[in-house]
């Protein structure tokens, strides 16, 4: 038993020597490894259909569809997560779970020490912090799922746009596709709804 | 309009009423201090999203962090942004909507750290405004209201999830 314990902490402490600890060089490699994609090819099968008949049939009425976002990393949500809840005393760094393909050491054997390498993170990754923002990124959401597309939707007066049952709508632009309720419609013929919250945001259930 | 204002030219000569007079004829401009000589933006961290380019720099600001109005703090618009990389709400991610419908973005100095905040520009009753903010699903939306009005708003977007919190 002892030895098995021995063994299994050995390990351990192996494997923690061969990952590399939290700090800014993080977010480099989260540049480079763990890229959000703004492609709609990246999204979730079906979504995927969707969303590219709902874009070309804005794109035949004559707007412009810039995709900003389509499926988000989870290796980078993970990293936003944790390095947001470590570097604000919200969690130990040996809370933090593991995942596959990110080989990270939270914990750098001093709590100040693995506390400021999280903050590096933070400020690198730019995220929201307290007082304003005191929920730390979430780890799933329809953009990680591959089921949210963020756009920005722009066209000059009244165009025509297809719905899916091919009957054509007069949309009107107006600056905020939040109160657009005609081009929602449109894009929920086709399966892609508005989240009214969020400018660029549309997703398959709303959300 | 042109009559009245005459009128009132004539019932200002009066000394001791002048200025109320003045103060109260309609032909006058809106009095300094009305929010409408007030223009508005948000920051995170030092980089200030605004719709309009400003012309004078640097250029003096308030900026409420906590969304009271009691809490507004003096800071300085230095220069316009120059790099992507000196702007947290230009990082790639969230670049794309941020720069749409027309929104510049300039460095501003301050001597208290700043997160997310509404800058005020311009002359007027700042401190009786309410300053909002609060995230939904993937940005902040921060407003300014002058007591049921909302006379100003804006949308950032993150460009990652987090829990909403507007109502």
């Amino acid at each position: 038993m002892f030895l098995l314990y021995r063994g299994s902490a050995s390990r351990k402490r192996r494997e923690a020597d061969m990952a590399t600890k939290s700090g800014k060089s993080w977010v480099a490699w989260a540049d480079t490894h763990a890229k959000n994609s703004s492609s709609v090819d990246d999204l979730e099968a079906d979504f995927k259909t969707k969303a590219k008949a709902f874009i070309k049939a804005l794109e035949d009425a004559g707007a412009a569809v810039k995709v900003s976002a389509t499926r988000r990393s989870e290796k980078r949500a993970y990293l936003f997560h944790w390095s947001w809840k470590i570097a604000l005393g919200k969690a130990k760094p040996s809370d933090a779970t593991m995942m596959a393909g990110v080989d990270i050491e939270w914990d750098h054997g001093d709590a100040a020490k693995s506390k400021a390498a999280a903050k590096e993170m933070v400020n690198g990754f730019g995220l929201a912090v307290p007082p304003r923002s005191n929920v730390a990124p979430s780890l799933t959401s329809n953009h990680i799922a591959g089921k949210a597309i963020d756009m920005t939707i722009t066209w000059k007066g009244t165009i025509k746009v297809k719905k899916k049952d091919g009957k054509s709508v007069d949309v009107k632009f107006v600056p905020k596709a939040n109160s657009n309720t005609v081009l929602h419609t449109v894009g929920e013929s086709y399966g892609v709804k508005k989240l009214k919250s969020d400018e660029p945001h549309w997703s398959h259930n709303g959300r | 309009m042109g009559a009245e204002a005459s009128w009132c030219r004539r019932r200002a000569s009066s000394a001791l009423v002048a200025t109320f007079l003045l103060a109260s004829c309609s032909a006058y401009p809106v009095p300094l201090g009305a929010p409408q000589a007030l223009q508005f933006g948000w920051l995170h961290g030092n980089c200030l999203a605004v719709k309009s380019p400003i012309a004078d720099l640097p250029q003096t600001i308030y900026v409420s962090r906590d969304g009271e109005g009691g809490d507004l703090v003096e800071a300085r618009i230095v220069s316009a942004v120059s790099a992507d990389g000196d702007c947290q709400a230009l990082l790639a991610d969230r670049a794309g909507p941020n720069r749409a419908e027309g929104r510049v973005f300039y460095i501003v100095e301050s001597l208290q750290p700043i997160d997310l905040a509404i800058a005020v520009l311009g002359k007027g009753a700042r401190e009786s405004l309410r300053y909002n903010q609060c995230f939904t699903s993937e940005g902040v939306n921060f407003s300014v209201s002058d007591g049921n009005r909302v006379v100003w708003e804006d949308y950032y977007y993150l460009g990652y999830d987090v829990e909403a919190t507007c109502e």
